[in-house]
């Protein structure tokens, strides 16, 4: 009989698979029968982490739990990581949301505050009393008279590219402030903090130097 | 199956009452039959502007509370052969004695009796608000060219696509003064229009006469030469479907004998 925790070793050190087709109780069995093996046969008292793979489950908190206090229990063993090939469906969709850039055209009016998660390429209207949240970056193609809030509520690599001459105020991660046109430059700015922590203004050609990582994550989302 | 059309602003003193009571007198006077329902309630004023005030028995307040039946409650307008009505508000209530379910069912009962519902919302954008669009199937805007009113009629079309009702809300721009909005001194209709991004229903001038008539109990729509009252009458018109061009901006020019007596007085 195939068994349903798999030894493997490699270079990085050890590898062990929970095969997919077993039931958890198994493995939870051979995965003690296995440890207890190798808890005698070790006659080093080097530390060993494991790498754990559960394939394509997903264990639920309690197993989690499960698997480290059996684990804890000798003295040498010790979990690296351990990890799935597959996710929740909810924080895969979480995921794309975040690293999706949306695309927006809508009139945000006066009271309305419009929350996105991700990045927003904007291209409605916001009149004064408007807000756009983001909790990504905001990049403005469209008119705004009304306020522009990046990276809400703490993500402070965030950054506003708008024009910013009818902008009242601006937030970037946790910095917020009225706009100051003799701190602006003329035509589209990229509002960003800067290594002081501070909200800084740099025209557009200066936004790659700024925020390299913006244009490094094409094809992947993680 | 009638119609019923709320007619609001957010901001107070723009004329939401005015524009009800002459939008309603004019579509009577088309010979559709309309029903004014004041909504304000506490502060009813709807019918002192139609000159019904001493008519009034029962309130909307009592069919609400089962006091009295909605017919009983209906003050007939007699200048007009069983065209127009209006069920007025209460005075000695506040805006808590209804809610919108309730406004919605009274508004359902009137529908098949009457062309035209035409709700009267109070300023604000509280419970007022939220009972008097709770019936609508559309909603009419109405601001004058001042940048308070503008912004705070932005807020209401902002709460409205929130609360979507049938049809998009469509804008009346009410007291504009000519020769300010032609020197620049106020947004002009296309500004306001293009900024607050909805259709423009029609617009009103400002005229001493529409105060002076509404004292006396007689909606201004009721003298068809006056400019204010033509605005009404065009938006009644477009409310029935007909295309009709919207007024010139011009002022009127000054006739020779008020031009002599200008000279004159520079003279002096």
């Amino acid at each position: 009989m195939q068994q349903s925790v798999v030894l493997k070793a490699s270079n990085d050190g050890y590898e062990l698979i929970f095969r997919q087709a077993a039931s958890f109780d198994e493995i939870m069995v051979d995965l003690k029968t296995l440890l207890d093996r190798l808890n005698a046969d070790n006659t080093t008292d080097k530390q060993i982490s494991f790498d754990m793979s559960t394939e394509g489950r997903l264990l639920t908190a309690a197993q989690n739990q499960q698997v480290t206090q059996l684990v804890q229990r000798y003295p040498l063993f010790s979990i690296h990581k351990l990890t799935a090939d597959v996710i929740l469906t909810a924080d895969a969709l979480a995921m794309v949301e975040r690293n999706t850039v949306h695309l927006v055209n809508q009139i945000i009016r006066n009271g309305q505050v419009v929350e996105i998660t991700g990045d927003v390429l904007f291209f409605g209207k916001i009149h004064e009393g408007g807000v756009l949240r983001a909790t990504g970056s905001i990049f403005v193609m469209g008119e705004v008279a009304g306020a522009l809030e990046a990276g809400y509520p703490d993500h402070n690599q965030a950054v506003i590219v708008s024009p910013l001459t009818t902008v009242p105020r601006v937030r970037v991660g946790e910095l917020l402030e009225l706009v100051d046109l003799d701190k602006t430059v003329s035509g589209v700015n990229v509002v960003y903090i800067n290594d002081i922590q501070s909200l800084d203004y740099q025209p557009l050609n200066q936004l790659k130097r700024v925020r390299p990582k913006l244009f490094t994550r094409n094809g992947g989302l993680l | 199956m009638g119609k019923a059309i709320v007619i609001t602003s957010g901001k107070g003193g723009v004329g939401k009452t005015t524009t009800t009571a002459n939008l309603g007198t004019a579509l009577a006077l088309m010979g559709k039959k309309v029903c004014l329902v004041d909504l304000d309630i506490g502060l009813r004023n709807l019918d002192v502007i139609l000159g019904l005030d001493n008519r009034i028995l029962y309130d909307i307040v009592d069919v609400i509370a089962g006091r009295a039946q909605l017919r009983q409650a209906l003050v007939k307008d007699k200048r007009f052969d069983d065209l127009l009505f209006l069920l007025p508000a209460a005075q000695n209530a506040d805006k808590n004695s209804l809610n919108p379910d309730q406004v919605r069912e009274l508004v359902e009962e009137l529908k098949p009796d009457f062309d035209y519902i035409l709700l009267d919302c109070p300023a604000g954008i509280e419970q007022g608000f939220m009972n008097a669009i709770a019936g609508a199937d559309a909603a009419i805007i109405v601001s004058t060219p001042e940048i308070s009113a503008i912004r705070d009629a932005d807020r209401v079309v902002g709460l409205l696509e929130q609360y979507p009702l049938a049809e998009a809300p469509k804008l009346v721009i009410n007291r504009i003064r000519r020769r300010m909005m032609q020197d620049g001194e106020t947004m002009d209709i296309d500004e306001i229009t293009h900024h607050l991004s909805i259709d423009l229903l029609g617009i009103v001038f400002d005229d001493d006469a529409v105060i002076r008539t509404s004292n006396n109990g007689e909606p201004i729509v009721l003298d068809p030469k006056n400019a204010a009252s033509q605005g009404y009458r065009n938006i009644a018109r477009r409310l029935e479907g007909e295309t009709v061009p919207l007024m010139n901006l011009d002022a009127p020019k000054p006739g020779v004998w008020s031009r002599l007596a200008g000279l004159f007085h520079h003279k002096k």
